[in-house]
């Protein structure tokens, strides 16, 4: 597809079809059969994982927790697309990629239990996440220059949510990432609603990647729920942004069409704007089923295979929690420390005057 | 050891839920992340799930009551008392062979310390000062007002905000213009704030919605009950002798069927959809209980049909019950006509809140020794006050007006309960 078309869904890149089958006209791409096992097998500890965090959140051991249930062939087949040199950016939903990346579980728990230790990813190139919407686009383009201005190898991949699109931080981030030419690979989890304002509400084109197309590069449209499509059309953008010369742009955006089955947050309830028939609809695409099916065919998966899987992960997202409720009570001061490698001077002063506040208070009365 | 499990906030910032529906019984045992309750809260109706594994000890929380953030609603019997799975924890640590092979997970470092002690306090003159949380707004209306911002009593979140400082500002100059001295600081109130809610929101809310749905009238009276005295004297021992403690409320609602028969327009309720004014043929009698909990109305039913010893005896069985709440809802329900005894405490009239839907209360004063005229003299007798409350939409003052004297002629002359059928 040449990069100033507007893509409908008919150009929407897709693998597999809603029963797993690869599309006729499609190439399976060239991932060993460990790689496919593997991205089957993340995708199912993050559904697990998914369901265990809500639960923890009603326990009241999590603070709160945005689920990403449907949303795991977006997340795990990009991340398999990444280098392991790349940087990347997420808001806040993007536990699954993350996670392939190098985030372990118990930091993601710690995190949104409110302990700011689950913010301190060392040793891997994962950006803490971003909370506020889209402010975390102007950063990876930012990242991505820096890169290119220094020479290094690298992409910079940037997640966000079909909402940041109406944010002016997606304009001036998409807007630099074109006009430096930098090595950004966009990605946009168009998962139909931002909280509950819904896609045909956030914007009056017919879809989001042409937004790119007022950028100068390219915009596409991936089935976000078909893990390998996913990782075809992210591979594809991470090498035209590395490539020597790549005689086009070298920013892509991606917006991959999916779904969100949970709430927002574990603080909304869906059931209050959109139809649950919606969401069976949207099940029929289930990437787990549809990817399950794809390696069954090709015998990569059986029952046996699956019964060990499950076990696994069961096993290892017991560990995860077990850790995360082993943790010793992190100290006020932490929350001073995990996003700048040395800490600005604001941010001096503020630990400071927590510090003088509970000289003088003390933590009792300060909880009070 | 039991297992305390407090509501947690479930929301971002919630303060509260209302326990909609138990999914759980003391006695069941129950496996961690099984649903025990559903809390609706301002954002959502959700399932709370089991934090633990083991049996539920005890429900410490109502359906349709609202529990406060961190209130304990469930303890539970665990083996450990952790609700961590701590052999989960042990076996992934220990199991060197895995089935698949996941990702090393790195253990969290311990937090870094700060080497340079950088976090040292670099401006003393700061922190010994109170830091004024205060927006933008506040401190506008300050500056206009004339007012220290750091004067301003903080709100319970510690906030200032710019109504604060215009009432302190106002204040200020009140105290100002009263006394020229400077206006010494007030003391912050001292005031215990009780939650409202439970059983004495639901209390307050039938209390309003009566009020606001019905049109109240009170009518009060006296009645001579010097002879029900001495008739209760002579009978109390026989109750005794049947184990009954026979008080004068029976009495009383016996009386009360005899002007309800008479007046059937009281034993009513007004169907407002169907625009029609119900006449009940039963005589459930509702009975005004004092608790710790507050107020409750449990039910006699037909007491028509029942003799003063057996009304006497469910009546104490119902308010025993009350008291300790085990009493079933549907022994509070389907009253037709209620009694409240406030004499029991004391005091003559008062103006009754009609337990609504029914369209009449009755309120019963202290019996005590007044002073009457009695064939042009004034002498000594019992007397028991009345006041009766009217939702006039249904019943007139005239109605009421009879009820209460047929009550009355009941009340003075107790052998024509005898009479009636």
């Amino acid at each position: 597809m040449s990069a100033f078309q507007v893509p409908s869904p008919d150009d929407r890149v897709r693998i597999l079809d809603e029963s797993g089958q690869v599309i006729e006209s499609a190439t399976v791409p060239d991932l060993d059969d460990d790689s496919l096992v593997g991205m089957y097998r993340d995708m199912r500890v993050m559904r697990r994982f998914d369901e265990r965090a809500v639960n923890l959140q009603r326990q009241g051991r999590l603070r709160t927790f945005p689920p990403l249930a449907g949303q795991e062939g977006a997340q795990i087949g990009s991340a398999y697309a990444t280098d392991e040199g790349d940087w990347s950016f997420s808001s806040y939903r993007e536990h699954g990629y993350n996670y392939v990346r190098g985030v372990d579980l118990p930091s993601i728990l710690r995190y949104w239990s409110g302990d700011e230790r689950g913010a301190a990813v060392k040793g891997t190139n994962v950006f803490p996440l971003a909370i506020p919407i889209a402010t975390q686009i102007p950063h990876a383009t930012g990242t991505a220059w820096a890169a290119k201005l220094q020479g290094d190898d690298v992409a910079v991949v940037c997640h966000f949510g079909d909402g940041a699109t109406s944010e002016g931080d997606f304009h001036e981030g998409l807007n630099f990432a074109g006009v430096f030419d930098v090595p950004a690979v966009f990605i946009c989890h168009n998962n139909q609603w931002a909280i509950s304002v819904p896609r045909e509400r956030q914007t009056a084109t017919d879809t989001l990647a042409q937004k790119a197309h007022a950028y100068g590069f390219e915009g596409i449209q991936v089935d976000g729920m078909d893990p390998l499509a996913m990782y075809r059309a992210t591979r594809d953008a991470i090498e035209k942004a590395k490539a020597e010369d790549p005689g086009e742009p070298r920013p892509t955006l991606i917006e991959a069409v999916q779904y969100r089955y949970g709430a927002h947050t574990t603080a909304d309830d869906p059931s209050t704007y959109r139809d649950e028939a919606e969401v069976e609809e949207w099940r029929r695409l289930d990437p787990l089923t549809r990817f399950e099916a794809f390696l069954r065919d090709r015998d990569l998966l059986n029952d046996d295979r699956l019964e060990e899987i499950e076990a696994a992960i069961e096993k290892k997202i017991d560990g995860a929690v077990g850790r995360f409720g082993d943790d010793p009570e992190p100290e006020p001061a932490d929350m001073f420390e995990f996003v700048f490698e040395t800490p600005t001077e604001e941010l001096r002063k503020q630990g400071a005057y927590l510090e003088a506040l509970r000289d003088r208070y003390g933590d009792e009365e300060l909880r009070s | 050891m039991p297992y305390e499990f407090g509501l947690p906030d479930l929301g971002e910032g919630l303060a509260a839920g209302e326990v909609v529906h138990w999914l759980v019984e003391p006695g069941d045992t129950v496996t961690e992340d099984q649903p025990i309750v559903e809390v609706e809260t301002d954002k959502a109706l959700v399932e709370i799930p089991s934090p633990v594994e083991g049996t539920v000890r005890e429900l410490l929380a109502e359906e349709g009551e609202f529990v406060a953030v961190d209130e304990v609603i469930v303890t539970f019997d665990v083996e450990d008392g952790s609700p961590n799975s701590e052999e989960a924890t042990t076996d992934e640590r220990e199991s060197g062979g895995r089935v698949i092979d996941f990702q090393d997970e790195e253990v969290i470092e311990e937090t870094p310390v700060d080497p340079d002690g950088q976090a040292e306090a670099e401006d003393e003159g700061e922190t010994g000062r109170r830091r004024t949380r205060a927006t933008p707004a506040a401190r506008r209306v300050a500056r206009e007002k004339g007012v220290d911002i750091d004067a301003v009593p903080l709100d319970e979140d510690g906030f200032i905000t710019p109504e604060q400082v215009q009432v302190y500002a106002e204040r200020e100059e009140a105290l100002d213009g009263a006394n020229t001295q400077p206006a010494a600081k007030e003391a912050e109130p001292d005031d215990e704030r009780i939650p409202y809610r439970g059983v004495r929101r639901t209390i307050g809310e039938q209390m309003q919605r009566a009020t606001a749905a019905t049109a109240h009238v009170s009518h009060h009276d006296e009645a001579d009950v010097t002879d029900l005295v001495a008739m209760r004297e002579r009978l109390k021992p026989h109750a005794a002798a049947e184990d009954g403690t026979l008080t004068y409320m029976p009495f009383v609602l016996k009386a009360v069927v005899a002007g309800l028969k008479d007046h059937p327009l009281l034993n009513s309720h007004l169907d407002e959809e169907a625009e029609e004014i119900v006449l009940r043929r039963v005589f459930h009698i509702g009975i005004a209980v004092a608790t710790d909990a507050g107020l409750m109305v449990p039910v006699i039913r037909n007491v028509d049909e029942k003799g003063l010893l057996a009304i006497a005896r469910e009546l104490a069985d119902l308010a025993d019950r009350a008291r300790d709440r085990t009493i079933e809802r549907e022994e509070m329900q389907d009253g037709t006509f209620t009694v409240t005894n406030y004499g029991r405490i004391g005091g003559t009239h008062s103006t009754p809140i009609i337990n609504y839907p029914e369209v009449a209360i009755l309120g019963l004063g202290e019996i005590a020794e007044r002073a009457r005229v009695v064939d042009g003299d004034i002498v000594a007798r019992t007397t028991l006050p009345l006041s009766i409350s009217i939702d006039h939409r249904v019943v007139d003052g005239a109605d009421a007006a009879r009820f209460v004297n047929t009550v009355i002629e009941h009340l003075e002359s107790p052998d024509l309960l005898l009479l009636d059928e």
